[in-house]
């Protein structure tokens, strides 16, 4: 899966923005929006706040959890933890990065907000690798992953999926004529 | 999801009335109502002739039993008062749609095998663009609604493209297995092909096959002339590890070790938690949608 197709995902999850303009409900396929009126804060996807956004027609409301103090805590947990923590989007690195980089000014200290999820992404990703490697080393056949996002998951797919696919290709052809063996005859 | 939809019905008949409710209070919102009509209608419409062809039964009888609801609908729906029958229960609103839309086409993306079809979710959100692009037709240019709807069908014809784009890269990479496999079903059982995707495989085959003749094979000596296709192309690999996220909990899911030494276990499979595991190990679950790929 293309990593810009997680973004997409991402969109439409549910943020919270100030518009400056009114309009009366709109009646999406998806779902009901709005009313808009001037200074009242409104729930829209993400892919429309981005969009009003650029056309300089709202104000978007960072999430909750996208607050310096509360992301510290997260790091902090996330460092002590052997496992992965729970994490408060399941979206947490692309929101970050779609609104950071379209309305880093509606969002305070959006610097430090960069630096400490991106501490938390390398942490996590450091956990994934590390799990990732015993797994393979131990040879498991299954693995519980609560907690981890999509994007991480993705991150790794295509290396992990593919290196056990081949191993098992080469364990299974070991024993010719077992049925899995022609299965993977190519 | 044909199964399911006792359970849905009060749900649907209270949004039915509330939609109802806002399009009798709306004069200056008439063109928005007729488009949220136009929609309504448009749901009971595609879900009638798809039912109609499967539970002819069911629907008559639950048909009795929601008569009463429909009647009291307002005159501007009465024309489509006997299909709301159906809508009523086992309809899911247009959220739900695109939903479900999301999920085949990521069920699709991450599976090694071919799904079976889902032409009622394609058909039914192909409607829905189509209905809601004739509507934008009639907006005027430059309307601020009318682009944040534009934006909305393009994201869904984003979905439904790449669902169908990667349902077609399946069939041709396995394209002979496939029609094998849809040659061997069971009479009456229903095609994991939609009838589209099976023009398509058949003439894939046919064209590889002539391609191979014309450039390679007619040259060679007469006794290895033939190609077996079942043989030549590769069968999907049911073994591959699939990353997967519980929407029913699971109980004792056997996983089969990995090295001889291993012994072989069960897990449980609680809601809401994610696993990385053989595709084969849970196919079931995936064709009966209690567990999602990611």
């Amino acid at each position: 899966m293309d990593p810009s197709e997680v973004e997409f995902l991402s969109e439409k999850e549910i943020v919270t923005i100030i518009p400056n303009f009114s309009l009366d409900k709109i009646y999406l396929i998806g779902g009901d929006l709005g009313p808009f009126n001037p200074g009242l804060p409104v729930e829209v996807p993400v892919w429309l706040a981005l969009n009003l956004k650029q056309r300089q027609k709202c104000r978007i409301v960072p999430p909750d959890w996208m607050d310096v103090v509360k992301l510290e805590e997260i790091r902090d947990q996330e460092r002590k933890e052997e496992t992965f923590a729970p994490i408060p989007s399941p979206y947490y690195m692309e929101l970050t990065k779609l609104l950071l980089n379209h309305a880093s000014d509606n969002i305070p200290k959006a610097d430090e907000i960069r630096t400490l999820v991106k501490d938390i992404w390398d942490t996590r990703v450091a956990k994934l690798r590390l799990s990732a490697d015993s797994f393979i080393s131990l040879q498991e056949a299954h693995a519980k992953l609560d907690n981890l996002t999509l994007m991480e998951i993705n991150t790794t797919r295509m290396f992990l999926l593919d290196s056990l696919n081949y191993m098992y290709k080469l364990r299974t052809n070991m024993h010719p004529g077992s049925d899995a063996a022609r299965s993977q005859d190519y | 999801m044909i199964g399911t939809m006792p359970d849905t019905e009060t749900g649907e008949e209270n949004c039915m009335e509330e939609n109802l409710q806002r399009v009798r209070k709306g004069d200056v919102k008439a063109s928005v109502h007729r488009m949220e009509i136009d929609r309504i209608r448009f749901v009971l419409s595609s879900y009638l002739r798809s039912r109609l062809q499967k539970q002819y039964e069911e629907r008559t009888r639950i048909y009795y039993i929601l008569l009463a609801i429909s009647q009291t609908m307002s005159d501007e729906l009465s024309e489509a008062s006997d299909l709301s029958a159906d809508d009523n229960q086992d309809v899911m609103t247009p959220a739900e749609l695109i939903a479900k839309l999301e999920e085949a086409w990521l069920n699709e993306k991450f599976s090694p095998e071919l799904l079976e079809n889902k032409s009622e979710i394609v058909e039914c959100v192909m409607e829905q663009l189509t209905h809601m692009e004739e509507n934008l037709q009639r907006v005027r240019k430059g309307d601020v609604k009318a682009s944040v709807h534009r934006m909305e069908i393009d994201r869904i014809r984003f979905v439904l493209s790449s669902y169908l784009r990667s349902r077609l890269q399946k069939i041709e990479k396995h394209f002979p297995h496939i029609l094998e496999k849809d040659k061997s079903r069971a009479e009456g059982d229903p095609s994991f092909l939609s009838p589209q995707e099976f023009a398509f495989a058949k003439e894939y085959l046919a064209n590889t096959e002539t391609y191979l003749k014309a450039v390679a094979l007619r040259h060679m000596p007469p006794n290895l002339q033939t190609v077996d296709m079942l043989k030549a192309v590769p069968e999907p690999c049911l073994d591959s590890f699939v990353f997967l996220r519980v929407k029913e909990r699971q109980e004792n899911i056997l996983v089969e070790p990995e090295t001889d030494e291993q012994r072989e276990y069960v897990v449980d499979l609680e809601e809401g938690s994610q696993h990385l595991m053989r595709y084969r190990t849970i196919a079931p679950l995936v064709a009966s949608g209690a567990v999602q790929l990611i």
